[in-house]
């Protein structure tokens, strides 16, 4: 299996795309459709759109502007996160044109709703997202509240990790909140976890990648299947080819377009 | 020559419309009501369970449509629960019958330690060395084993008749199929609609010959 490299697309205000810093939009950078255009041009191998407006909110809905261009531009698998919150709104994200729906505020507070939307759209189609930090001092990575920016003291990342794997999500994305347009380079002191945990689903990484080293560094792990950046592709020189093409000098099997 | 699509509940129709639209090919829904003509071809793509799968083809009339098209010589393209269901029957949904096109059946992805089910992502074709029955019309040209195909799915294709299997990923217990063929009937495990230029090219190839 190849690794992959996904740019994540955050939406705020409609179709504006914005880079984000510790979890939070912070600079718009374009338009969507230009995002969506540049980005399958350059060959990833996926996409991400984490919809801001909607986040942590539970009355999911895309625009028809949203939907039309996904169905126009993209040619390769595209992911949503954002508002998602039952098999419905998951059901009508899949129908509208995406291969995969991420849940992160409806799964914390119930986690049945993961094994709902994966009996309706099957568990490859169905993603959990996980923003987590540390506290002060501490070397436990632990599951963050975007809504009330709250450290879950008592959800440490593993556990609930453990518990999105176990209610049906079928690929799992850790994202690093202190780490989130840092381009300082990804939480790498995660992987010995990761690797011991022997997590039986996909896992992806998010969170301070800003060099083709960052993505080799996670996706050198059995136990890391992509990385997901925003960032360094509006920041930085690097392009999917570039990271790519360092991941391979290392041994690392990427994708051939 | 037009191409008909089934248009699935549950399916990522629009990955698919989006190439036939891009690659300039009309195309028309498949419906129950009208018969396609024999020089069609009938796309099947496909997401979901076996049974939701087969349940609709039985429930909109499309599935002896599909079998009389099939049965004259007619072309049928299956995409993942497409390819699935032109085979007898899956382990997913134990007692559901399938199309039955292709002799074989779809069983669960063996687990092992350095290979996660479901397999989302992009993988590499392996392609036989030769194909010894003539019964088999389609040939995947050896230029796409140097490009990967975007695949998700928990369960793969098991054939009867090994000449079948025209296409292969690797996994750990040996080689799995990725693309099926019989006679004018050719399956997709991996998503060519989603693997951005070389699956464009791909279906091409196919829809062209």
């Amino acid at each position: 299996m190849k690794k992959r490299i996904i740019p994540s697309i955050l939406l705020r205000g409609g179709t504006n795309v914005s880079l984000s810093q510790h979890f939070t939009p912070w600079r718009t950078v374009g338009a969507l459709a230009q995002q969506l255009r540049l980005h399958v041009r350059r060959n990833c191998d996926e996409l991400l759109i984490i919809n801001t407006d909607l986040a942590g909110s539970s009355c999911f809905s895309c625009s028809q502007r949203l939907l039309s261009l996904v169905r126009q531009e993209v040619d390769i698998p595209i992911a949503y996160a954002g508002g998602i919150s039952s098999a419905e709104d998951a059901a009508s994200c899949i129908n509208a044109g995406f291969d995969k729906v991420y849940l992160t505020s409806a799964f914390i507070d119930n986690a049945s709703v993961v094994s709902a939307v994966a009996s309706v759209i099957g568990s490859q189609s169905t993603g959990v997202c996980l923003p987590y930090r540390r506290s002060v001092g501490s070397d436990v990575p632990l599951f963050w509240d975007f809504r009330s920016d709250e450290l879950r003291q008592d959800l440490t990342l593993l556990e609930v990790l453990r518990a999105a794997v176990a209610s049906g999500a079928g690929e799992v994305l850790l994202y690093s909140v202190d780490r989130d347009g840092s381009l300082q380079g990804l939480d790498v002191s995660l992987l010995n976890l990761l690797e011991k945990s022997r997590i039986s689903v996909p896992v992806l990484m998010a969170g301070g990648a800003g060099a083709s080293e960052h993505f080799s560094a996670a996706l050198m792990s059995p136990a890391v299947q992509g990385v997901v950046a925003g960032s360094i592709f509006a920041l930085t020189q690097e392009t999917p080819a570039t990271i790519r093409s360092h991941c391979e000098s290392m041994g690392i099997a990427m994708r051939r377009p | 020559m037009a191409i008909q699509v089934v248009n699935f509940p549950f399916c990522n129709f629009y990955s698919l419309e989006r190439y036939l639209r891009v690659s300039s090919h009309a195309f028309h829904v498949l419906t129950g009501a009208e018969s396609p003509s024999i020089s069609d071809i009938i796309m099947l793509p496909g997401v979901g369970t076996f049974q939701q799968g087969m349940d609709y083809l039985l429930e909109t009339g499309l599935a002896p449509m599909i079998l009389k098209h099939a049965s004259a010589g007619g072309r049928v393209i299956g995409i993942c629960l497409g390819m699935q269901m032109l085979l007898n029957s899956s382990s997913e949904s134990s007692g559901v019958e399938g199309l039955g096109l292709i002799p074989g059946v779809c069983e669960r992805i063996p687990l092992a330690p350095s290979f996660s089910v479901p397999h989302i992502g992009w993988n590499s074709l392996v392609l036989p060395e030769f194909l010894h029955s003539s019964a088999v019309q389609h040939r995947i040209p050896s230029v796409f084993s140097c490009s990967d195909f975007y695949f998700v799915h928990s369960y793969f294709a098991k054939p009867s008749i090994a000449d079948s299997t025209i296409a292969s990923f690797e996994h750990p217990s040996g080689h799995l199929a990725a693309a099926i063929g019989l006679g004018s009937v050719i399956g997709f495990q991996f998503h060519p609609e989603k693997s951005g230029s070389a699956g464009y090219a791909l279906l091409n190839h196919v829809l062209g010959r």
